[in-house]
């Protein structure tokens, strides 16, 4: 494929995107009955509409652009990223991360790191999806070429999707005793939770710190590596701070 | 509408805009870097993604708000 084709997929992918979300918020807007809730979600609605317009200038820009150098670009694509490579090493020596990121870029780097780490097909993850649902990871996983049977989902969000484990996000005594029989069976997975600072929602920093504290002490002893993804914003600078200090190591990217 | 459903659905919000949305935004503009476009459309292109990316970013956070809100709800 081509990086031209690539960037055209890329963007009619975008376009999907935006007029699946504005018509899930029109169907919200006639359910949720809740005044500033609908206000909102109306002003939402309204930019995914600009947002459609936006996207297919940028499509039209692509298509009429002329000739791309496309030989020095495939090799370019091969090269792999050295942050990329140390990140993937320092996760295999580890049993508890604190990977401090980004909403921008937390999922595309998240779905890397998953990748590299399930290379071989022998290996083993379990994802903790504590405030998202799990089918939209599990798509975005298949599009990047993940193998999502490697992979043991734990949803949190209170409803079950098919195979996939559900746990009520209020008890974390119940979702810390189903990670470690989910991992029982499995040669050193990696334990992805996604993210460490939803659990604010439900939680005060003492609990959630208890908590990380004891999964990473379950980690070392039963030989498993804990990915705690934090993402990095001024409220919540002293849970970060805090639980980074219970982990292994800390990647701040 | 229950408070439980009303939860789901703002999580589903969420989901749409802190996986596809933002993580695909994140691939374009990876891929625009790499390729030789003139200044004037790489510019072009650029600035019609910092835009969607500023506001999926803001559409997280208020559902992230409204979900707090929301399970504090009797």
């Amino acid at each position: 494929m081509t990086p031209r084709t690539e960037l055209l997929n890329l963007l009619r992918n975008q376009l999907e995107i935006e007029i699946k979300s504005r018509d899930l918020y029109t169907r919200f807007l006639g359910e949720i009955d809740k005044a500033d809730f609908k206000k909102t979600i109306n002003k939402i609605e309204q930019d995914e509409e600009k947002h459609i317009k936006i996207v297919k200038e940028l499509i039209q820009i692509v298509e009429d652009y002329g000739i791309i150098k496309e030989k020095k670009i495939k090799k370019e694509f091969k090269e792999k990223d050295e942050g990329e490579v140390k990140t993937n090493k320092v996760i295999s020596q580890a049993n508890s991360i604190f990977f401090l990121t980004d909403l921008e870029t937390y999922m595309y780097k998240i779905k890397r790191i998953l990748k590299e780490n399930l290379k071989e097909p022998s290996k083993k993850a379990v994802y903790v999806s504590y405030n998202k649902l799990p089918k939209y990871t599990k798509k975005m996983f298949d599009e990047y070429k993940i193998n999502s049977n490697q992979i043991i989902f734990i949803n949190c969000v209170g409803v079950s999707f098919g195979e996939d484990i559900s746990i009520n996000p209020q008890d974390l005594t119940k979702l810390a005793i189903t990670i470690n029989n989910t991992v029982v069976d499995m040669k050193n997975p990696l334990v992805v939770i996604d993210t460490v600072s939803a659990f604010s929602v439900y939680h005060n920093i003492d609990l959630i710190s208890k908590f990380v504290s004891s999964m990473n002490d379950s980690a070392r002893r039963k030989s498993y590596t804990l990915l705690w993804v934090a993402l990095k914003s001024e409220g919540g600078a002293d849970l970060n701070s805090k639980l980074a200090s219970f982990c292994d190591t800390v990647i701040n990217k | 509408m229950k408070k439980e459903k009303l939860i789901f659905f703002l999580n589903e919000g969420l989901s749409v805009e802190e996986i596809p949305t933002i993580t695909n935004i994140k691939e374009i503009e990876e891929i625009i870097k790499k390729v030789n476009f003139d200044e004037k459309t790489s510019k072009k292109l650029n600035e019609g993604l910092q835009h969607l990316e500023k506001e999926t970013i803001n559409h997280a956070n208020a559902f992230s708000s409204m979900i707090k809100t929301a399970t504090k709800m009797k």
